[in-house]
């Protein structure tokens, strides 16, 4: 026998992928907005074993940087800093909410640990990193129980009762699932005042992506209503004497759980893109608040894309992310039939 | 011609009459301008503490009975004539909401197949939102009636079968948990539509003597449907129906020892003929033995529905409908034969 199987490893996965990103303060040696003018672009810090005298220490150690002009910088070797961890640094918002200062590593100044380098203004991109996931996985996720929501809400309706209510709300859906709905997006954004404020932003990418997803969704779940509402246990029931709402909710809904759950497993990643797409346009939340989208948006610029490639690496982490989403997706697929037998 | 003259006779205002049906008539729209008319102008009365028998071939219109009696007719019926009443009160005009609430506790129904358990739910479960949806009480003191309705239904090791999905019980076992649920509120009437159906014949003995007891015990009106004249042996009076007609109607004793319709009596033949086991041999197909087959619902015969398939038709057969006509004060039959004795 397998020690773990494939589901749990995948989720295993999608978990050590979001918890530094929920406990971002924690996992984030500074602040986002901590400028650093003398430190723009610097690559990813070395993180050295040995000193200058080439002994080795156990405790991994980083060297202070020196700009050598025109974006050079060397390390001075002889002035290492050790990395501390669980260190007081620059406070911070657990979740929004506790007041903290404590940091899963840090070194002391003047030294500098940036392990994705940084950006134009000196900005540590892994810190920006951490929290730019909070809002680009926060706007896939809300999107998603938005778009399930609707989607679940709708086809339920439209499959139980079928008749008329049926007919309107599949024609909607088609109308929608019709709509080339990353330009719908484009328009809507665009139509919307282009400097709005982070929340109201973020506000109105959730509302826009969530909505416009509702129909897919939505006709998965009538499909499954069509067909559950016929069954003869849900006649039963209701010749006993269940209500409408009893029925959906305690025979027909059930039947729905796994596709849902299918659903928003393949839908969070690929709301997920929808922000990075937006916000690399500039439509999504702007400057300085980090997302993956325009944490990327940089490298619309054709010297930075060659020049710096570590601001490509919150692209590059989307990758893990998806696979993770989209396997998991494809691993749960398959779970009802064994039930249905 | 009234259509309304001469159906009264079984719907006879009797005190106690706990279900009185009047005229009933039920169509199916199968399209545009295309009906078929399933249940023709049907009558009859059940009182407290009796069980009736429904005897029929299937597609005669029994299942369309029960469940115009549960209200529960598909979307494409109409009921264009006639009344339902329960106790005094007419179905027909009650308000979705209250029938809601009758179904299940006032009136409730044993259905014909074994998939009205929902397979991802323990049955006990099950049972118990029916008890909760009408009489709700603390869970523990629910799940006692449970253990003792089943306890009473002959499904000995409660415990087991109370956390047991539908899928771990045998045929039987499902049927009786159906029927838990069925009576589980203490119903006044209960419908049971081929309840018997695709059991062997000791399940068939314990549900019949299961439906004996609740009427002896709790005073519940029971109706029987069956296609299988040996089923309905536990009936104390019995209806035939051909053609959504009830064709003659009578005491159980007098129905099996004299029928008077000749579709009965081919029904009985054939039935006696096959069945090895003299009592609740399941016989299913004991009707192939009437020659020819049922009207096609979609077509009106002019004369007596039956009169293709009679041994005894004459030729004002084709031409004049027959009435139900009592050959006895309790006993009636939809035949010509006897308007020549009247
Ligand atoms: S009316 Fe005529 S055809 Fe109809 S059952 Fe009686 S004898 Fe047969």
């Amino acid at each position: 026998m397998r020690l773990l199987s494939k589901k749990s490893l995948l989720l295993m996965s999608l978990v050590a992928i979001h918890v530094p990103i929920l406990f971002s303060g924690l996992f984030a040696p500074y602040d986002v907005a901590e400028q650093n003018r003398d430190f723009s672009f610097v690559p990813p810090s070395r993180i050295h074993f040995t000193d200058a005298h080439r002994t080795l220490h156990l405790r991994p150690s980083v060297c202070s940087l020196e700009n050598s002009g025109f974006g050079q910088y060397h390390e001075n070797r002889d002035r290492c800093f050790p990395i501390h961890f669980l260190i007081m640094g620059s406070p911070y918002l657990l979740f929004g909410v506790f007041k903290s200062n404590l940091h899963l590593f840090g070194v002391e100044a003047p030294a500098k640990i940036f392990l994705m380098g940084t950006d134009l203004y000196g900005r540590d991109v892994f810190s920006r990193f951490l929290y730019g996931g909070q809002l680009s996985l926060l706007t896939g996720i809300l999107a998603t129980a938005l778009s399930l929501g609707f989607g679940v809400l709708f086809g339920t309706l439209a499959g139980y009762y079928g008749g008329w209510p049926d007919a309107v709300i599949m024609r909607i859906a088609e109308l929608f699932l019709a709509l080339p709905w990353l330009y719908l997006l484009f328009a809507v954004r665009a139509f919307l005042p282009l400097n709005l404020n982070a929340a109201a932003a973020f506000c109105l990418l959730v509302s826009v992506i969530g909505i416009v997803g509702w129909a897919r969704p939505a006709r998965l779940v009538r499909g499954i209503a069509l067909s559950s509402r016929e069954r003869h246990y849900v006649l039963a029931a209701r010749l006993f004497g269940g209500s409408d709402s009893y029925l959906i909710r305690r025979h027909v809904l059930p039947d729905a759980y796994a596709v849902i759950i299918t659903q928003a497993v393949l839908l969070i990643p690929q709301y997920v893109l929808a922000e990075v797409t937006l916000s690399f346009l500039g439509l999504g939340v702007g400057e300085p608040t980090p997302s993956w989208g325009n944490m990327l948006s940089t490298l619309q610029q054709y010297q930075v894309l060659v020049s710096y490639w570590w601001l490509a690496i919150p692209g590059a982490v989307l990758v893990p992310v998806f696979c993770s989403y989209l396997l998991l997706a494809s691993e749960l697929q398959p779970r009802r039939t064994a039930i249905d037998a | 011609m009234d259509p309304n003259r001469h159906e009264v006779s079984l719907a006879r205002p009797i005190d106690g009459n706990l279900l009185r049906v009047c005229n009933l008539t039920v169509s199916y729209r199968l399209g545009p301008a295309y009906e078929s008319t399933a249940l023709k102008q049907v009558s009859f009365t059940v009182n407290c503490a009796e069980i009736v028998g429904l005897l029929g071939e299937s597609g005669c219109g029994k299942s369309t009975t029960a469940l115009a009696l549960m209200q529960m007719l598909p979307a494409n019926a109409r009921i264009s004539m006639g009344s339902i009443q329960l106790d005094g009160c007419n179905l027909l005009s009650m308000k979705e909401d209250r029938l809601r609430r009758l179904r299940g506790s006032e009136t409730s129904i044993v259905y014909q197949d074994s998939e009205t358990l929902n397979p991802m739910m323990r049955v006990g479960n099950q049972v118990m939102e029916v008890l909760r949806a009408h009489k709700p009480a603390k869970t523990a003191q629910m799940r006692d009636e449970i253990y003792s309705i089943f306890a009473a239904l002959g499904l000995k090791d409660c415990d087991r079968i109370y956390r047991a999905f539908p899928h771990q019980l045998s045929g039987g076992q499902r049927r009786r948990v159906a029927i838990a649920q069925a009576l589980i509120c203490k119903p006044r009437l209960v419908i049971a539509d081929e309840p018997t159906s695709s059991l062997d014949s000791e399940a068939t003995t314990g549900i019949l003597d299961i439906f004996r007891q609740l009427r002896a015990t709790h005073n519940t009106a029971i109706l029987l449907i069956s296609h299988d004249p040996e089923t309905l042996r536990a009936a104390d009076r019995l209806l035939v129906m051909y053609a959504g007609e009830i064709v003659e109607s009578g005491p159980l004793n007098e129905v099996f020892e004299h029928p008077a319709h000749p579709y009965t009596r081919a029904l009985l033949q054939c039935s006696t003929r096959q069945a090895a086991p003299p009592m609740f041999g399941v016989n299913r197909h004991s009707l192939a033995c009437i020659p020819g087959e049922p009207p096609d619902p979609c077509e009106v015969l002019p004369g007596c529905g039956f009169s293709p398939r009679c041994s005894n038709r004459a030729e004002i057969c084709d031409s004049l409908r027959p009435r139900l006509f009592e050959i006895s004060g309790v006993h009636s039959a939809r035949c010509l034969q006897y308007e020549a004795r009247e």
